[in-house]
């Protein structure tokens, strides 16, 4: 399967289809005209590889969203389209009920993503409408976001790994990685850390054991890949980004590739949805580079455009004229358009620093923290940002990082934070650090009282000690924090993302161990990381030995993030790759930054747990 | 025992009829090697839903033995290139010949020729074998009558036959019908754990309801934790959950926390909380159970009902366990918090709707019930600042009561009186007096008051008197320079003796305004020594 283009990157236009394909086989499974009833959280998803136009090509004669009441329709055929979640069940279990007792005969299929978990039959059969429906696995896996990326878009992934311990999306991910090898062949060589990598590495080879399927393949497109827990490095999600793309994702909120500005934008009377990925040419050019340095080059821009402009208006001959409309009219069009939204965005981001009077200092206190220096003062300012009930959502991330860099707050500090944070935003605020404490976000150092130890006690104590200092300890060797200034404008170093005050932990962990560091340096900050850490590399089938071809591939890497990965860890690695020679590419469980890692973990007890 | 065994298919079904303890059931093979190429790569298409299954490896290793067969999971991809994809990798076995089709593979088979039957009625067995090979295990019954038939035919034709040998015949035909009942039954046997377990990990149908003894279920358990899949642990969570006593259930699962984290998923997804906590609390999770019962009385929509239930659920779940202490010692806060919410809520809304002061002239707007303790001060503080401390409503007994810091006493109260525009009561709460007996420094810093004055949008004056109160002649200067507060920014740069400062700072400042002048008599002040 031809899947590299011309520049050696891998096609991820063929996922695409095979996504579409799938859909469409999906929507046949039932003939004919029939309404389709998606989940809200997935018309993105199915935007991003169909659009309404090829639901209406294969029988959609209506589409609703899920929602509690049962859509108005007359329709004979109804094709949910849904996650295979417990809710999701009992709200279609419920539009059957209703439709039955309003007399209705309708023939229902369900067709779930990516696939039909055991509780769905189960609600199913105790609802008593099981024989009411038809279930259908739709296998959408991972969906291309960019020519970089791929994302499984599961948000919830975290959360429920991490906290509830459900292992249940394990087989999802894993058919992915497994079908992704089908496409690109067999990787090579596979590294992970992380219990859920260890999980997902474990299940891809009892599958790939049964398929008879475990050797290298000459033909392979993808040199090596990384599986690595988010739980790897909390400190990167909390961090303020400073690149352009991440900044975007945490001021307006990129879903599935698409962000929506609003009007004091766009600069005009409604809000403009824009696909920001590589097709957008100014977007591209900008969306890693640091905010300081995006100004600059818009404004460019804009000069280059008007000037465009201004040749269009020096033309005095028809026939230039014609050229000039027909060519670069629409060109300049485009580019004004993206760029009029692009200068908004940024000015809307830079305000935002400016404008709130204590962002200067968080950013300030944020660095202080990751630097390790001045912890009374980062503890003070939190504090005061909590007693003036400032955005909760905000101050819990520097709480976490104070947390996390320190492996754990003294037990004084934490008791005070808690109580502060509670009498701020409420008590029922409980469960929100409950969930926080159980995710090791935000910790109480464990006092432990010296005379009542055993000899298996102080090992432990020990070991804690250890883990206690493991930040700091990392940060040290490896440089994580740079000590002399990094260039902003010419990027060199991937801390650039961050401003130049700490390099991205997993972006580094994936450097070692490309470059292969001496295995002893590797291993010893290994030992500090949560999980475990395996790399193997697959004995070649016996026709692949002796064939070179595959070398340029062999710098093709793929990093699998399990739990989320954030715009500025794309941008490090894609930094990376631009100075040794890597290609990088990106799978992940979804898009994430600290924003949406605190909200999912904010509860005060209203709706679901 | 004799050369007409040699016949393929045969055999195998004579195999079938006497192993009887040896093949538990119709998907279970012996165990010859050959089968692994069979099932690799060249059928995958006959087996996408088919019956027939190979079993192997025990349930422990299952995973790490042999490739038994291919799956389906590359199902949404064109098959020919899942086909080229499995074909080229199935490891070859160059000890055995690669055999084309089952029927072949199975010669392998030892021999196992214990039907006593003989050549006698070795036609009949032979009807009776291919039916069954073809038909497969349901129509069963089919081969049992065109046996009996056959075999009569045979005992007629065979008139020489002795007592003897006719009833060893009569005997072996009850046998048979015996074996075939058994083996009609053994449908209904559990098929092996590993194999089961592999139909569920790759999503195929399956069912649990065969396996009744105790072991089978916990091996299933165990497997499918040791394959990590989250959604058949709790299919077989729930299976055991169906079909074992209470007490078994609880004890089993409380060895594997696994196992609970999956159970609890389920109940916490079915919505039914009270369930989940109560559960939780016998499988030995009894702090998570007592956040549940915790998040259970936030559903309370009364302030008195929830009040209720929260002490109750603090007395019952919380108090005395170690672990809980400190989450004890803040649900008690929050009860006392929402006690006094109800305490000051009922005076001051009877007086509201009195129209006794405070809201003699504003109503209240909005209920106490519920609002965080700090939004509660701030309620204290707007309509009761200053009663006497003795006074339920006062802020001052709040911050007594809650033990709460000077910081987020001032902060609030500044904040209150700003936004209500008393800047009396300002200055008196920010007066260095109240302060001097403890620290020297201010408990907040003004930069911080500064903050909530720009907020509350106050008036220049004030803003300027609070302004230069900031201790940070730098932050101050540029906060003044942002908000134009012009005499702060001279002030400031008078302090900080920077001429070139004030000079440049003259194009800022209307011509003439008071400003203009106090900047024209700074700059030519003599006595000043300017920095260079």
């Amino acid at each position: 399967m031809a899947a590299i283009s011309s520049e050696g990157d891998l096609d991820f236009n063929q996922l695409k289809v095979l996504a579409r394909d799938e859909l469409i086989r999906t929507l046949e499974s039932m003939p004919d005209s029939k309404d389709l009833v998606i989940e809200p959280k997935l018309m993105k998803i199915l935007d991003r590889i169909a659009g309404a136009q090829l639901l209406r090509n294969h029988g959609a004669s209506k589409i609703f969203k899920l929602e509690l009441n049962s859509p108005k329709t007359d329709s004979g055929q109804r094709m949910y389209i849904c996650r295979p979640t417990a809710e999701n069940m009992k709200v279609i279990a419920d539009h059957i009920k209703s439709d039955k007792q309003g007399g209705k005969k309708t023939s229902y299929t369900v067709a779930l993503i990516p696939k039909k978990m055991y509780i769905c039959e189960v609600i199913m059969e105790e609802e008593g409408v099981y024989g009411d429906v038809t279930f259908e696995e739709c296998k959408l896996g991972l969906i291309p976001l960019d020519n970089d990326i791929l994302s499984l878009e599961l948000p919830e992934f975290f959360k429920s790994f991490y906290l509830h311990g459900d292992q249940s999306w394990i087989s999802p991910i894993v058919n992915s990685l497994i079908n992704l090898q089908v496409i690109f062949h067999k990787i090579p060589n596979i590294s992970s850390q992380g219990r859920c990598a260890k999980m997902v590495l474990e299940m891809t080879k009892t599958i790939e054991n049964l398929q008879g399927g475990v050797l290298g393949d000459p033909d392979h497109q993808i040199g090596h890949l990384f599986l690595i827990d988010r739980e790897v490095d909390m400190v990167t999600p909390l961090c303020t980004q400073t690149t352009y793309e991440g900044l975007v994702d945490e001021t307006f909120g990129i879903n599935c590739g698409y962000c929506e500005f609003g009007k004091d934008v766009t600069g005009t009377d409604k809000n403009i949805k824009l696909l920001l990925n590589y097709e957008d040419d100014v977007f591209e050019e900008i969306r890693n580079r640091h905010i300081t340095n995006v100004f600059s080059f818009l404004k460019a821009q804009a000069q280059h455009v008007q000037s465009g402009y201004m040749k269009g208006k020096n033309i005095t001959q028809i026939g230039q004229m014609k050229d000039f409309v027909s060519n670069e009219l629409k060109d300049l069009k485009q580019q004004s358009k993206s760029l009029t939204i692009h200068i908004g965005a940024s000015e809307k981001i830079l305000q935002q620093t400016t404008n709130e009077p204590d962002s200067k200092e968080h950013l300030q206190t944020e660095h202080a923290i990751l630097e390790g220096i001045g912890y009374k003062d980062s503890f003070s300012f939190i504090e005061e940002k909590l007693d003036r009930q400032a955005s909760a959502s905000k101050t819990l991330r520097l709480m976490c990082l104070l947390s996390l860099t320190s492996n754990g707050l003294p037990s004084k500090d934490f008791k005070t934070l808690q109580s502060h944070f509670l009498q701020s935003y409420g008590y029922e605020h409980l469960l929100t650090l409950n969930n926080l404490r159980l995710c090791g976000l935000f910790t109480e150092q464990q006092s432990t009282e010296v005379s009542k130890l055993s000899m298996s006690d102080v090992q432990k104590l020990a070991d804690k000690a250890l883990k206690r200092t493991a930040f700091r300890a990392i940060c040290k060797k490896w440089n994580l924090i740079p000590k002399d200034n990094v260039q902003l404008q010419n990027p060199s170093d991937m801390s650039y993302v961050f401003s130049g005050v700490y390099t991205p932990l997993i972006c580094k962990l994936i450097e070692q161990t490309l470059m292969k560091s001496p295995s002893s340096t590797l291993e010893e900050v290994v030992k500090l990381l949560p999980g475990d850490n395996c790399t193997f590399t697959r004995t070649m089938s016996a026709k692949g030995k002796g064939s070179g071809a595959a070398k340029s591939s062999s710098k093709v890497v793929l990093v699998y993030f399990l739990g989320g990965c954030t715009f500025a860890e794309i941008a490090a690695l894609r930094l990376l790759g631009a100075m040794k020679g890597y290609k990088f590419m990106f799978a992940t469980t979804s898009i994430m930054n600290g924003n949406t890692l605190i909200d999912s973990m904010i509860d005060n007890g209203k709706g679901k747990s | 025992m004799s050369v007409r065994y040699s016949l393929k298919g045969d055999e195998e079904d004579e195999g079938y009829w006497n192993q009887k303890e040896k093949r538990q059931n119709f998907f279970d093979d012996a165990d010859d090697e050959n089968e692994i190429i069979d099932w690799t790569g060249t059928r995958i298409e006959e087996f996408t839903g088919s019956q027939v299954t190979s079993a192997r490896g025990t349930n422990k290793n299952a995973s790490f033995t042999k490739p038994s067969r291919p799956v389906e999971i590359a199902n949404n991809f064109p098959k020919t290139g899942t086909n080229k994809e499995i074909s080229s990798q199935s490891e070859p076995k160059p000890e055995q010949p690669k055999p084309t089709q089952t029927s072949a593979s199975k010669s392998y088979h030892k021999k196992s020729a214990s039907l006593t039957i003989g050549e006698k009625i070795s036609k009949p067995s032979f009807i009776l074998t291919t039916s069954s090979e073809t038909v497969g295990t349901k129509n069963l019954s089919k081969p049992t009558s065109s046996s009996a038939s056959s075999l009569e035919s045979a005992v007629k034709r065979d008139s020489k036959l002795s007592h003897t040998e006719v009833s060893k015949l009569y005997a072996e035909v009850t046998s048979l019908k015996r074996k075939l009942q058994s083996s009609e039954r053994s449908r209904w046997d559990a098929p092996k754990v590993s194999d089961t377990i592999i139909r569920m990990v790759m999503g195929e149908p399956f069912s649990l309801e065969m396996y009744k003894s105790l072991p089978d279920k916990l091996t299933l358990l165990d497997s499918a934790i040791e394959y990590h899949d989250g959604n058949s642990i709790t299919a077989i969570v729930l299976f055991l959950k169906k079909t074992l006593k209470n007490s078994i259930f609880i004890s089993e699962l409380r060895k594997r926390p696994v196992a609970i984290n999956h159970y609890a998923v389920y109940l916490r997804s079915m919505g039914d909380e009270e369930v989940l906590a109560s559960q939780l609390q016998i499988l030995g999770r009894k702090e998570e159970a007592a956040m549940c019962r915790y998040r259970l009385t936030l559903q309370e929509s009364s302030p008195q009902a929830r009040y209720q239930s929260m002490k109750k659920c603090t007395d019952s779940y919380f108090e005395g366990s170690k672990i809980l202490h400190r989450e004890t010692v803040l649900l008690r806060e929050q009860c006392s918090l929402l006690n006094k919410q109800i305490l000051i809520e009922g005076a001051d809304s009877k007086a509201s709707r009195e129209r006794k002061p405070p809201f003699a002239d504003c109503p209240k707007e909005a209920e106490l019930y519920f609002l965080p303790l700090i939004t509660t001060l701030y309620y204290c503080c707007k309509y009761h600042f200053n009663q006497s401390q003795s006074s339920i409503s006062s802020p001052e007994s709040l911050v007594k009561e809650f033990n709460m810091s000077e910081k987020q006493y001032v902060m609030t109260a500044a904040k209150a009186c700003a936004n209500q525009r008393k800047w009396a009561d300002l200055d008196t709460l920010l007066a260095p007096k109240k302060w001097i007996m403890k620290t020297k420094k201010p408990t907040v810093g003004f930069d911080r008051i500064v903050g909530i004055l720009l907020k509350a949008k106050a008036p220049n004056d004030i803003l300027q008197k609070y302004m230069l109160m900031m201790d940070d002649t730098t932050k101050r200067l540029e906060t003044a320079k942002k908000y134009k507060i012009h005499s702060v920014v001279i002030e400031t740069l008078k302090q900080m003796r920077d001429l070139r400062g004030l000079q440049n700072y003259r194009t800022e400042v209307t011509y003439g305004s008071s400003e203009d002048i106090q900047l024209q008599t700074l700059l030519k002040n003599t006595s000043i020594k300017w920095k260079t």
